[in-house]
Formats: structure tokens, C-alpha cells, sequence
């Protein structure tokens, strides 16, 4: 009986020891996701990075910088109160954790491999994209420590200087563009360029064109160096070198469509601003009907109306039915391709660098050719919709000669670049505001309402991020509207 | 023989780091002795089985110790002869029954006979503890309260949770208002975790309860449905007793699971029936719920623009505002085009909501034979929701029996539960929240004129253009959700008494469930989706736990020292396997199923989980003193190997002093006290980066990115939370008045905290173990017995608590972290380093240096830009104060709950300053408002404001948070009953042998709130997110009745 017991007992202790000892068993087998994918597939993200960096949501480019640049209009819409919150953060709080994070995730996995330099450097190139928008529309942002919470752990990532932005993003571009070598692999399943080496040149040396007309007012010495820099290594020469990319249409999930199109098909109180559809109508510009459309579907020019910006709704004097908005086979669809940058851009802003001296080997007689190979470019660049979108070269010249371009007055000349600017970047509200805020064109009413200098940091930053927001804010001024950012000077 | 089989127990354990204590073993000296045989029977003279009988000398240095079988009989045997000993009788819920001077005789002629009386003062009380080990409470160094059943399933009240409302010290319930079906929010002592879930463990006869809601509405964002949590299968009419483990001591056993408490549910078994007999209960009752209309509009302006009444349909469908005309009577056009009289209307939410209806009933057949006693119930509920075409229907079946057969005891318990839920309500947001547009509706407009909510084709009559709010009929009647649950738990327990002082114990429980779910909005919704979309969710959650004990029951070792002791493991595993498959728009019309998609996109979710755990216990009492040991250590599965396993301790200690050196007055006086630590793990998969594939590809080309939004962590570590608790329990006036004082002081250190991050890092959260908080408070109970004769008594209880949270540390250069967010977007939730859990958190008005108000050039009020603290949404203070007469058959209950020191966002009232439908926003209205202040620089600046600005400078006045953060304190009749029971008189001679008839109230007024137009205990979410109320469902007054029956 003794022995008995005490082989009882000993047995459930042991049974316990040997529980004891075993008691990690497989758990790291348990705790890894069925799901669980540690390495990316190279070839799956580009395409992904390629669609997404552009904002989803529409709040900030539709919503308000359309409505500030009057080219887009909301029934009813107030948004010269515009406060700290909801809408202005979109585009940081988007940016950052969509975009930014798998681009510089794509970098780290790409870089130091001989065999992916080209896909490094694509990396290095969207990034600079990512982050140019970034910094134009709020200033001084988190850069060199940007979106980099997993790889080095950096949760409270600093506010960098937007004057340390750009000269990084300058040399970033002349050094990624400079190291892509066509004779190394291709990018798998590049959406935008296929892997032609040669476009993402010219792209990354256009980009760096746009960066330095940016701040030539603030920087001169770097604006011409680097002004100079791209013209000599290789623009965009046509259409065809544009960075255009083709979304589908609308899904449940909204990675492959084109977001912007959302206030356009959802609501029949989004319409055209009238000082948008005015310029058109009003100069006979050829394009209207690829712009402007009645919900009747009548394109006829001169029926086309915008609705008055910023007007409550019980002072619009039309019913809404009567005013136009964009068609739903050109801007107005989720499957329209959104464009980035384009050669008629480049050459505008050509235009411009030309009459203002900026460029070896350009002067004030080149500009008037620059302009007309930009509205040009502008106008045939807009087959991009289909076929029937193509307009003649008799209309383009018809447009031209109606409306010569005038160098003898340069604020004439550079309000006519300019327009054409705002005309050409029709949704790419982002640069359009931006580029407006640098040239002042053209002139938009501000009597009844203030336009912004800037958009606001989101109000989670405030407290998440406070002491890094907070010495931005210091150095760069309020947290406001009204604040410029250092280029906008 | 016994001494040397303990030595060796004693050394595995000691082998296996269970701190033990050393001891020698005396053997007692034989001389004449006898046994005493008797019978425990309960007032009704009923037997009572696994009664605790215990005999003592007076010097207390011999203790026999026995129990009652399932025929109320016991033995004692061994008992000197001669000797005068002292007799008690113990059971859960029962007073302690004593038995002075008893001599036992020679032969085998002693017996006795104890009546057990339903206990009123606790300090004999005997409950459940952890692992269901029944305690006395005076050995218990921690404090444990206990509620009987019939006071849960007495007063028929909507929910579990909100019956535990008001009826424990330092029990927080929230969130309550949302329905028989809605999810419910319970803390024990304040909030332990800052990110991690705060609602205790629910242990129901042994099994763990996953609780966890399937999706509760957050207070942030657009809102939701909420889709119930998993007590609202629990039959009210089943439970024999609830025990509250409130602190780490009491909870230590149960491992990480119980880091924040646990509630233990004991059911009703056969047990308490007389042998060989059967018994049929019967239990009935009906609920009503009333919405309660809290708001107070103002009717004198109506919808419109700029002081105008709207111009044309179109207008009128620009916008909800109420910045119209004065309400004249006269026609205005309406959102349909229509014309109706500009004039208020008031009874909106009287004409939406209708009276929500419970029916229960429940029979159950329980009995008892010599070996074996079962008891077996079904329950079927019935409701329909105050919102039109909602309501919950639940059918419950349980078995549970306990079979002793010489030295083998097995227990058994099954349960089958199948919930239904018809039109669950999408709640907290602007758009389908029926709730959101009934509180938004323009003055003028009356909710009747939305009827039917759609137009001939099926399209929604919209509100507005945008669709924002939705016709509500719409919802009611054209959008749909259904969702089913089918639960299956249970237990299965054998015990085998190896010898007389080593037994060994399996257990295997299982909880499994079985979910679907489908909603979808038809096509014709304006807003959202277009074309209509469907949403349709399965999951298989089971969660098991495989148990082992060793032990030896209570042993005697010389005269006074009584020492047991038991160890052993504990496997948790649990697995949740969802699919699910959504899509729009529908194809065809009118077919709403996920084949009817246009596009739909299937996707599947697993998560697995497992925690090993050792444990060991080891109790011991020598004259008055009692002292506990407990040590636990668990290996978590969520957490990097390296660093996986954490082993924790508990020691209590509780000492009774002796009655003779006690005043007279006061009857018994003990004091305890404890300290535990209980550790905790993460969720499953937060160690590493994955990559996961967009739902579209692109022309056949995959797209892939990261899909953590969080942070991965892989040098997680477990959670670690140490508590001290002291606190005495007095009797007086020969137990009349009992009074239990607490004081408790714990600390959260490495809490694995989900901190939200800058939206600049890449991922807007981040798992760390760096948080750090402390909970002190105090909890006091007093119970008294006013007065007391046969045919009249008067009890009262009244409790209070105090709990003062502060959160230490939120990690590295971390001082804030945001849990929530308003949609208005200008409130917030955060946790702030230094201060209590939950600040709520916003603008103020920015004022200059001489601290006058600053107005722009339009003379609109300008909000500070940085956020202020308003003070926590969570509760520190709780009082409540719950009183019974009883007068021969009949009692009256009425319980006064009242809680203070908490604050509350309204969204509803910030909205209603927006869109013109406060009272605030009529100053001004006919010609204009001149504001006094500062400009930005600081200079004097007064401003006419026009009435057509009005809209500019009321939506300003609506951003400033602090207008719109009220003290949630309240005081309210929490509920008041009328029971009647038949006297036996009447009754005897028939088939019923019990017949008792209540009547109850719930939620009946506020004697003092601070809320305009909301209930203060309206929180949009019951997770950590409080002190935010969007527009949820609105609050109900519940009355009923309930019948039961005994036969």
C-alpha cells in the first residue's frame, strides 16, 4: 500500500515535470499566421506602389484644393472656414502610412543588390515623388526619418526643414537617375513605364525640373544648378514619356481606381466651377468637351456653366441640373487615368525657366515655342480618354493663333504659362495649388474668401507627435492656412 | 505511513518551486472514542448536500472535519468520548450553523440534526473561490463577494451585466442601454490594462467564457453595428450565485486570463433536493422598455438658411440645418417636395421608437438520488427591439449533474445555447444610424412624414441630397442584417480520491461557438453603397482548457495547524476560423445574396493561441490565522520564445480575532490581508511584418504591401500586475450590522500597450511594453439588518468605492496616447502620462493674455488649436444604496446607484449647436449678435454678427470641445421590485410546493444629472474608449413582471 502510494504520487509529479518541460512546444509554429508572408514579392509592390500614390480619398485634392483653385465646385459648399481636422490631414495621413512606408520598405529590400539597381533607384524616384507632394502642401514634414516605424524603430519620427527636404530630394533624383542602367534587369510588371529604363530618366529629370522652378524665387543658385542639370540630362520629350497611370473601374476595394472620379459619380451636387468652365467657354478652347459636360449630356461649348465658388446653397440662382461637371467618359469615371507629369507640363515650365533666363542656352525668343509646344502637348495628351478625344492639329492652331503668346509683357507671358498650367493639371489639384501658389497665376477672386497658403497638420500629430510638430511649427509658423510654406515666398 | 507519503509529496513540491511551509506531522494519541452521524436540512426542511461540518474541542486543539453527502448526512468519526465539542455547519450561502457543548457519548447514539438558514451577513459565509474551491470567507485574505441568485433573477432585468449594476463595491457597469442584444461593459477596481481588454473573466461552473464582443460600435469614425458579447447566453434563472473576484489575490489561480477579475457564475444543480425527489420549476416574466426623451430642443426656428425658410425642394435638401425662419405655421416646401406646415415638432422619438417587449420562460426539472443529482433546463426569450423590425430571440438548454459514488465524484455540465438576432442596428455614426437622424431631423420636420422611406422604384427618399442621415424607414425596412449564433459548452470533471488525504482531479472544458452573419443595404440607398452591398461572416471559435490536479484536502496536523494543499497544470488553446465574403452592387434586383454580386471578394482569417500554465496552492489555519500560497507560471504562445514565460506568486493571510477580547457590542472582527501578482499575454501574431495581397489585382498582375497598420513587436514580454489589499470585516450588534473595509493599491508594469504613433512612422500604432499604471482605492460594504422581527424586517446595504487610477508610464518620450475619437473630430480619448485613464481631451476657446475670448475678422469664436484635458470618462466614485423591506409575504426592494468624478463628450449636443437645433443657438437669430473680445493680436475687437453668419459663428461655437464636455455624475432609482410570495398555507395540498410574483422596474429617473438633452450613461462603446457619447440607442425605463413556480 505504501509503495503504491508513493509510486502515485511520483508519477503525477513527474507527469507535471514532463508537462513543465514541454511547455513551449510548438509554439512558434502556433504564433506564426497560416497567412503570414515575411518576404515581399518585388514584382507584386511596384505595382502597387505605382497606383496608390495617389491618394484614395478626394477630400483633400477634390474637396479642397479644387474648390480653392476654382475648378471644381460643391452645391452649397463653405469652405472659406476651413479648420484644423478631418479633410486637410488626408493627404499626410494617407501618404505616409500607404505609399510612403511600402516605397521606402521597396528601397530597403532593393538596395545594395546589384541585380535590382534598376528597382532601387525607381524606389528612391517615387519616394521623391511621394514626399514632394507632401512637403508642398503642408512644408516643413517628417522626412529623413519618415515612415521607417518597423526598419529602424522610429515611432516619433522628426519635422525636417523643407529647405533640407528639397535639397535632398534634388540630390536623391540626380543620383537615382544617374545609377539606372538599362543594361541591368528591368522592374517586373512597371504599370507606368513597362521597365523602360529611359522614361524613368526622363521622368526623374523632369520631376527635378519641377522641384527646381519650385523654389527659384527662395533658392536661385540651386534652382538654376539643378534647373540647368535637368534640361542637359534629358527631359520629356512627347506624350508618350508622361507619367500617366491607368486605373479600372470601381471596385469594393479602391486600390485600382482612380478615387479622385468619387465626388463626380457619388453626387450630382459636385459640379465645375464657373472661373474653370468660364476660362474655357469664354477663349473657345478647343478641349471643353473633354472637360465640361451638362448631366444631360449636352457638351455644346456654349451651354456649358460652372457653379458660382463658395456660395450657400440657397443663393445659387440655377437648379443644379443646370450646371456642368466632368464627363463620365473622361475625369468623371473611376477608370480615369490620372496624370502625374507630363511633357506639356515640362514644357511650360520650359517656358517659363526661358524667359526668365534660368537655363544655359534658353532665352526669352525660345519661350514663345516652348508655350506652343506645351498647350499643344496639353491638348493631344488628352487622348488618353479614347479615340474620340483626339483633337485636330487645325483646332490646336486655330486655339494658338486666337490667343498668341504675348513676351513682350513678361506678367502677361507668365500669367499665359500659367494658366495653361492650372488649365493642363485639371484634378492634379496637388501641383496645380502648388504651382499656382509659386507663380500667382492665374488670378483667382480672393475677395470673398481667403485661399490658403498651406493645409494643416492632422490633429493627431499634436498629441502623438507634439514636441517634433511643435518645433516645426516654431520655426515654420502657426499651424495655419494663412502660413507660407519656404518656397512660397 | 501517512508522514513518510507526504514527505514525499511535499518534496515534488518543493522540487517544482512552490514555496511550502515545513511542518511535522503529530499523530494523534488513540483513546475512547465515537462517532457522530446527523442530517443537514435547509428552512424547508430539505436535505443539504456538501454541507462543511466540523467538529472542535474548546481548546480548539482537535478538528474533525466532514461533509455532507447528497442525502444531507454526514459523519465524524474518531471524536473522543467525554469531550465537549463544538458543532458547525457551513455551506455557500447559508449562515453558519453552531452547535455549542456537545458531548459526545459512548456508542454509536450521537446524532444530530442542523437547520441551515439562507445567510443575510456574510462573515460565516461560505463561496466559491477560484477553480470552484469553496472558502470560508473568514480564511480568506482578499475580498470576495458574492450576490445569491435570487437577486439577479428576481428583478428580471434586460442583461446579466446590468443586474450586476449598483450590487457589488468597485463593479463598474456601463454601456447599458443598448438593448437586450447590445454588448455590455464591466471593470473590477478601475481600468488594469491601458490598451488591453479590461473586462474581467467569466467563468460559468468552471468553464471560461469568451466574452469578448464579436464587434462592438467604436466611439470613433462612422460608427457600427454592435454585435452583442458572449454573456447574452447566460439564462438568468439558472444561476445560483455569483461570485465577484475582484482583486489579483482572489483571481491569482486563474492565470493571465484574470488579470482584470473574474465573475464566477455558480448554476443550480439538484443537490438541494431531498433525496429521491424531483422538482419542476417554472419561471415567467415580461418586460416592457419605454424610451426615455431626454432632449430639449428648441421649436422656434426651423430649417433652413441665412434666417430663411428654404426656397425650393433642392434647397431643402442642401442641408438638416436649422438656421431657417421663425416657425410660423405657415407651408414651407419639405424634402419631398411637398408642402407641410413650418411649426415644431416635438415628439419625434415618442413616434419613431415603439415599446420594446421581452417575454421569458424557463422550466427546469432537477433531482436527486442517492449517488447522483441533475438538474435539466430550457429557457426561451422572446424580444422585440424599441426600433421597428429588431428583436433577439435565445433558446437555452443546460445540463448539470454531480455524481459521488465512493471514492469517484464526476460532474458534468452541458450546455446548447442558439441566439438569433434580426436588423442589429448600425449605431455611433451619421449615415444608417436610425438613432443619428431621429436626434438630427430639422425642427420642422416630423419623423411620421419619412414614412415609408422609399419611393415606388425602392430608392430611399432622401433626407438630403448626399443621404446623409438616411431615412430611417429606409433602414428599418429595407436594410437588413440576421445573425446567428450556436453555442455549445460544457465540462466534464472527474475526481478520484486516491486515499483519504490525496486525491487527484481532470478536468476537459470546452466553449464552443458557431457564427453567421449576413446584412446588406439593397440598391436605392443614396448614399452608400450604390447598387447595394452585402456583407455575410461565419466563424468557429472554440476555446478548450485540458486541467489536472493533485492535492490533498484539508489535513490535519496536531491540535490547531490544518494545512491542503494541490497542484497542477493547465493546457488553454483556443482557435477562431472566420470567413468571410462581401461585395456589391447586386446584379439582379431584389436577390441579396453574395452569388448575386457583381463583385465579391471571399477572404478567410485564423488565429490560434495557447497558454501553459503550472499552479499550486497551499493553505493553511492555525487558531484564527489562515494563511494562503499561491504560484502560477504560464507560457504564452503570443510571445517570442525567449521570453515567454513569467511565474507569479500570491500570498493572504486573515485573521479573526477572538470574541473575548472583543467589546461586547461587536460580534466578530477580522482583519486580512494579500499580495499577488497576476501576469498577461498579447493576441496572437504581433512579432513579425507581414505582406498581404490587395483583394483587385490589376490586369491579372498581383498587388501586394505591408499589412500591418501596427508596429510588430519581436521582443514582446508578458505583462506583470502586483496588487496589495488589506481590510477588516466587522460584525456588530451580534452580526446585525456587518461592515467589509478595503483598501487596495495595484501596479501595471510592462503592459503591453498598443500606442497609437505618428501617422509619420509609417503605421499609425505600435505594440511596446512600456506602460505602467496604478489603481488605489477603497471599497466599503455595509450590510444591516434595520430591523428584524418575523413579520417585519428592514435590510439595507450600501456600498461605496473609490478607485484613483494613474497611468505612470505610456514608454519612452510617449506622454499621450489616443484610444478615441469623435466623428465630429474635435474630441478625443487619451491616455495621459500622470494623470487618470481616459482623459477626455479638445479645444477650448483661444483667448489672449487678459484671458478674453478672440474672434476673427467675422467675429466667429477662434478654438485654442492645442488640446485641453477635460478630465477622465471613466468613474472613480461608486455608491449605491439598495434597501429590502419585508412585511410577512411581501418585499420591497429599491436600489439607488449613483456614480461620480467622470466626464462625458456629447456629440449630440455639438451637432445640435452646428446645425442650429440647441436652445443655445437662439440668441441672435432675428438681429444678429455682438461679440466683445480680443482679435488675434490681442487688441479690442468687438464684431456684429449678422443673422445670416449666424450658421459661421454657431459652427465655431460647435468646434470648441469644451462646450460640449458635461459631468457625467448622476444618482438614479437604478430599480425598484414588489415580490409577493404565497404563504404555504395556501399553496400546501397542491402541486406547488413555491409560488412567488415580482413586479420591477429599472432605469426609473434621475434624482440628479448633469447632461442637457442625453442620458449621462450613454457611451457610444463598451471597449476602452469612454467618456465619448455619439448617438447610440436611446435609454429605456424597463418594467415587468416575473412568475415562478415550484412543483
Amino acid at each position: 500500500m505504501k509503495k503504491l502510494i508513493s509510486i502515485r504520487v511520483g508519477a503525477a509529479a513527474l507527469a507535471l515535470v514532463l508537462f513543465c518541460a514541454s511547455c513551449s512546444k510548438n509554439f512558434q509554429t502556433i504564433n506564426t499566421s497560416p497567412d503570414a508572408v515575411t518576404t515581399p514579392t518585388l514584382a507584386f509592390v511596384l505595382p502597387d506602389i505605382e497606383l496608390s500614390i495617389l491618394d484614395y480619398t478626394y477630400y483633400c485634392n477634390v474637396s479642397i484644393l479644387g474648390q480653392v483653385m476654382n475648378q471644381m465646385a460643391s452645391y452649397g459648399s463653405n469652405f472659406s472656414t476651413l479648420t484644423i481636422g478631418g479633410s486637410p490631414e488626408y493627404h499626410f495621413t494617407y501618404q505616409y502610412g500607404g505609399p510612403v512606408r511600402n516605397i521606402i520598405d521597396f528601397i530597403s529590400k532593393t538596395k545594395g543588390q546589384p541585380l535590382l539597381v534598376n528597382s532601387y533607384n525607381i524606389g528612391r524616384i517615387l519616394r521623391v515623388y511621394a514626399f514632394h507632394s507632401l512637403t508642398d502642401l503642408y512644408g516643413d514634414v517628417p522626412y529623413f526619418q519618415a515612415g521607417e516605424g518597423y526598419l529602424e524603430g522610429n515611432l516619433q519620427p522628426a519635422y525636417d526643414p523643407q529647405s533640407k527636404i528639397y535639397a535632398d530630394m534634388l540630390n536623391e533624383l540626380q543620383d537615382a537617375a544617374s545609377q539606372l542602367d538599362p543594361g541591368k534587369p528591368l522592374p517586373q510588371n512597371d504599370i507606368v513605364y513597362q521597365g523602360n529604363i529611359t522614361n524613368w530618366k526622363r521622368f526623374a529629370y523632369s520631376l527635378m525640373l519641377r522641384l527646381a522652378l519650385r523654389i527659384n524665387k527662395v533658392d536661385p543658385a540651386n534652382s538654376a544648378k539643378y534647373a540647368n542639370l535637368a534640361y542637359s540630362s534629358g527631359l520629356m520629350q512627347s506624350n508618350s514619356d508622361n507619367f500617366v497611370v491607368p486605373y479600372k473601374p470601381n471596385t469594393y476595394y479602391a486600390t485600382i481606381s482612380n478615387g479622385q472620379a468619387t465626388p463626380v459619380v457619388y453626387y450630382n451636387t459636385w459640379k465645375l466651377a464657373e472661373p474653370f468652365v468660364a476660362f474655357l467657354r469664354d477663349n473657345h478652347d478647343p478641349r471643353i468637351y473633354v472637360y465640361s459636360v451638362l448631366p444631360n449630356g449636352d457638351t455644346a461649348a456654349a451651354h456649358q456653366l460652372g457653379l458660382p465658388p463658395n456660395t450657400p446653397s440657397n443663393q445659387v440662382p440655377l437648379p443644379i441640373a443646370n450646371y456642368s461637371t466632368s464627363p463620365s467618359t473622361t475625369f468623371g469615371t473611376y477608370s480615369a487615368p490620372f496624370v502625374h507629369l507630363s511633357y506639356a507640363q515640362v514644357e511650360l515650365m520650359l517656358s517659363e525657366l526661358a524667359l526668365k533666363g534660368v537655363i544655359n542656352g534658353l532665352g526669352p525668343s525660345d519661350a514663345p515655342a516652348l508655350y506652343s509646344n506645351g498647350v499643344t502637348a496639353a491638348m493631344n495628351e488628352l487622348n488618353i480618354y479614347g479615340g474620340s478625344y483626339k483633337l485636330t492639329p487645325p483646332a490646336i492652331t486655330a486655339y494658338l493663333q486666337a490667343h498668341p503668346f504675348n513676351t513682350a509683357n513678361t506678367d502677361s507671358a507668365l500669367s499665359q504659362i500659367n494658366t495653361q498650367y492650372w488649365v493642363e493639371t485639371h484634378y492634379n489639384f496637388y501641383e496645380q495649388f502648388a504651382n499656382w501658389r509659386r507663380s500667382g497665376y492665374p488670378r483667382l477672386d480672393q475677395t470673398k474668401y481667403t485661399i490658403p497658403r498651406r493645409l494643416m497638420y492632422p490633429v493627431s500629430e499634436l498629441s502623438i507627435n507634439a514636441a517634433n510638430i511643435q518645433a516645426a511649427i516654431h520655426d515654420q509658423g502657426p499651424d495655419q492656412i494663412t502660413t507660407h510654406v519656404w518656397w512660397d515666398k | 505511513m501517512r508522514s513518510q507519503a507526504f514527505t514525499w509529496l511535499l518534496a515534488a513540491i518543493r522540487g517544482i518551486c512552490i514555496p511550502c511551509l515545513s511542518f511535522c506531522a503529530l499523530s494523534a494519541r488513540a483513546q475512547g472514542t465515537a462517532e457522530v452521524k446527523g442530517m443537514v436540512m435547509d428552512e424547508h426542511n430539505d436535505a443539504l448536500a456538501g454541507v462543511t461540518v466540523q467538529a472542535r474541542t474548546e481548546t480548539g486543539r482537535d478538528v474533525y472535519t466532514g461533509e455532507t453527502d447528497s442525502g444531507g448526512l454526514f459523519r465524524l468519526q474518531h471524536l473522543r468520548t467525554g469531550v465537549n465539542y463544538q458543532i458547525t455547519a457551513s455551506s455557500v450561502g447559508y449562515e453558519m450553523s453552531v452547535v455549542k457543548n456537545y458531548q459526545v457519548s459512548d456508542g454509536k447514539s450521537n446524532s444530530l440534526l442542523i437547520k441551515l438558514k439562507l445567510s443575510n451577513t456574510r462573515l460565516n459565509e461560505v463561496v466559491v473561490t477560484a477553480l470552484n474551491i469553496k472558502r470560508n470567507v473568514k480564511n480568506l485574505g482578499y475580498l470576495v463577494e458574492s450576490i445569491s441568485g435570487s437577486k439577479v433573477n428576481d428583478i428580471k432585468s434586460v442583461s446579466l451585466e446590468s443586474a450586476l449594476s449598483g450590487k457589488v463595491a468597485g463593479l463598474d457597469a456601463s454601456n447599458i442601454s443598448n438593448g437586450v442584444a447590445g454588448s455590455k461593459r464591466i471593470t473590477l477596481r478601475g481600468i488594469a490594462s491601458i490598451s488591453g481588454n479590461n473586462q474581467p473573466l467569466w467563468v460559468v461552473d468552471g468553464i471560461p467564457i469568451n466574452s469578448t464582443a464579436i464587434s462592438s460600435a467604436t466611439a470613433s469614425g462612422g460608427g457600427g453595428i454592435d454585435f452583442g458579447d458572449g454573456l447574452t447566453g447566460i439564462n438568468p434563472d439558472d444561476i445560483e450565485s455569483i461570485t465577484v473576484l475582484k482583486g489579483n489575490a482572489s483571481a491569482a489561480l486563474y492565470g493571465s486570463r484574470a488579470s482584470t477579475g473574474v465573475i464566477l457564475i455558480t448554476t443550480k444543480s439538484g443537490s438541494g433536493l431531498a433525496k429521491n425527489k424531483v422538482q419542476v420549476d417554472y419561471s415567467g416574466a415580461y418586460t416592457t422598455d419605454r424610451v426615455i426623451d431626454y432632449t430639449d430642443w428648441q421649436y422656434q426656428y426651423g430649417q433652413g438658411t441665412t434666417g430663411m425658410k428654404p426656397q425650393s425642394q433642392q434647397d431643402v435638401l442642401s442641408s438638416i440645418n436649422n438656421w431657417g425662419a421663425r416657425l410660423d405655421g405657415t407651408p414651407v416646401v419639405q424634402f419631398d417636395g411637398k408642402m407641410r406646415p413650418y411649426v415644431g415638432q416635438r415628439k419625434n422619438i415618442e413616434n419613431f421608437y415603439r415599446s420594446g417587449n421581452t417575454l421569458t420562460n424557463a422550466v427546469a426539472l432537477s433531482g436527486r438520488t442517492t449517488y447522483t443529482n441533475f438538474r435539466l433546463s430550457a429557457s426561451n426569450l422572446q424580444n422585440s427591439d424599441i426600433i421597428p423590425n429588431t428583436g433577439y430571440k435565445r433558446n437555452i438548454f443546460s445540463f448539470h449533474s454531480e455524481t459521488k459514488y465512493n471514492r469517484l465524484s464526476v460532474n458534468a455540465v452541458l450546455n446548447y445555447t442558439i441566439e438569433s438576432a434580426n436588423n442589429r442596428q448600425i449605431i455611433g455614426g451619421n449615415y444608417s444610424n436610425v438613432n443619428y437622424t431621429i436626434v438630427n431631423l430639422p425642427t420642422n420636420v416630423n419623423v411620421l412624414a419619412l414614412k415609408p422611406g422609399v419611393d415606388s422604384n425602392g430608392n430611399e427618399i432622401g433626407i438630403t441630397s448626399q443621404g446623409i442621415p438616411t431615412n430611417p424607414y429606409f433602414v428599418t425596412s429595407r436594410m437588413h442584417e440576421q445573425d446567428t449564433r450556436k453555442r455549445i459548452d460544457g465540462s466534464l470533471e472527474l475526481r478520484y480520491d486516491l486515499a483519504r488525504w490525496l486525491y487527484a482531479k481532470g478536468r476537459i472544458l470546452e466553449d464552443y461557438y458557431n457564427y453567421n452573419e449576413l446584412d446588406y443595404t439593397p440598391a436605392g440607398v443614396i448614399w452608400y453603397p450604390k447598387g447595394g452591398g452585402l456583407n455575410q461572416n461565419s466563424r468557429n471559435n472554440a476555446e478548450e482548457n485540458y486541467e489536472m490536479i493533485v492535492g490533498t484536502p484539508t489535513e490535519r496536523i496536531g491540535t490547531d495547524l490544518k494545512v491542503s494543499a494541490f497542484f497542477g497544470g493547465n493546457i488553454y488553446n483556443s482557435e477562431l476560423n472566420g470567413m468571410n465574403i462581401n461585395g456589391t452592387p447586386f446584379v439582379i434586383k431584389g436577390i441579396y445574396t453574395a452569388n448575386n454580386l457583381a463583385v465579391k471578394y471571399p477572404s478567410t482569417s485564423y488565429a490560434q493561441q495557447r497558454i501553459n500554465s503550472l499552479f499550486g496552492n497551499v493553505e493553511a489555519d492555525w487558531k484564527g490565522l489562515s494563511v494562503l500560497l499561491t504560484g502560477r507560471q504560464d507560457w504564452f504562445s503570443t510571445l517570442p520564445l525567449n521570453s515567454n514565460s513569467l511565474f507569479y506568486p500570491s500570498a493572504s493571510v486573515s485573521y479573526g480575532l477572538d470574541n473575548r477580547y472583543l467589546p461586547a457590542w461587536m460580534s466578530s472582527a477580522r482583519v486580512r490581508g494579500s499580495f499577488a501578482e497576476v501576469s498577461g499575454g498579447a493576441s496572437p501574431y504581433q512579432l513579425a511584418l507581414s505582406y498581404g495581397l490587395d483583394p483587385n489585382n490589376y490586369n491579372g498582375i498581383s498587388l501586394q504591401s505591408i499589412s500591418n497598420t501596427t508596429v510588430p513587436n519581436p521582443n514582446l514580454k508578458p505583462l506583470l500586475s502586483a496588487e496589495y489589499e488589506g481590510g477588516v470585516d466587522l460584525g456588530l450588534f451580534s452580526d446585525r450590522i456587518g461592515l467589509n473595509l478595503t483598501y487596495y493599491s495595484r501596479r501595471t508594469t510592462q503592459d503591453i500597450v498598443t500606442t497609437n504613433v505618428s501617422v509619420a512612422s509609417g503605421y499609425s500604432k505600435a505594440v511596446v511594453n512600456l506602460g505602467e499604471m496604478t489603481n488605489k482605492g477603497i471599497e466599503a460594504t455595509l450590510r444591516a439588518d434595520v430591523f428584524s422581527t418575523n413579520s417585519f424586517s428592514w435590510n439595507l446595504t450600501g456600498l461605496f468605492s473609490y478607485n484613483r487610477n494613474e497611468v505612470l508610464s505610456l514608454g519612452n518620450n510617449i506622454t499621450s496616447l489616443q484610444v478615441a475619437q469623435s466623428k465630429t473630430g474635435n474630441a478625443f480619448v487619451n491616455v495621459e502620462k500622470g494623470m487618470p485613464y481616459g482623459q477626455i481631451e479638445g479645444y477650448t476657446f483661444s483667448r489672449d493674455v487678459k484671458g478674453r475670448i478672440v474672434y476673427d475678422a467675422s467675429g466667429n469664436p477662434v478654438h485654442s488649436g492645442t488640446l485641453s484635458k477635460f478630465g477622465s470618462g471613466v468613474y472613480d466614485k461608486l455608491a449605491s444604496l439598495g434597501n429590502t423591506f419585508t412585511i410577512k409575504n411581501f418585499s420591497l426592494y429599491f436600489l439607488v446607484d449613483g456614480k461620480f468624478g467622470a466626464r462625458i463628450f456629447s456629440e449630440e449636443n455639438s451637432l445640435a449647436m452646428a446645425n442650429g437645433k440647441s436652445k443655445l443657438t437662439l440668441p441672435g437669430r432675428e438681429n444678429g449678435l455682438t461679440v466683445s473680445g480680443a482679435d488675434a493680436s490681442g487688441n479690442d475687437h468687438t464684431v456684429k454678427v449678422s443673422p445670416a453668419n449666424l450658421v459661421n459663428y454657431y459652427s465655431n461655437l460647435a468646434a470648441i470641445t469644451q462646450n460640449f464636455v458635461y459631468d457625467a455624475s448622476f444618482v438614479k432609482l437604478r430599480e425598484l421590485s414588489f415580490g409577493y410570495s404565497a404563504p404555504q398555507k395556501w399553496i400546501s395540498g397542491t402541486a406547488i410546493s413555491r409560488l412567488t410574483l415580482a413586479l420591477t422596474a429599472r432605469n426609473l429617473f434621475y434624482f440628479y444629472k448633469n447632461t442637457p438633452n442625453i442620458d449621462p450613461e450613454s457611451n457610444t462603446t463598451s471597449d476602452n474608449g469612454q467618456g465619448l457619447a455619439a448617438t447610440v440607442y436611446p435609454t429605456t425605463r424597463n418594467i415587468g413582471v416575473s412568475l415562478k413556480l415550484s412543483f
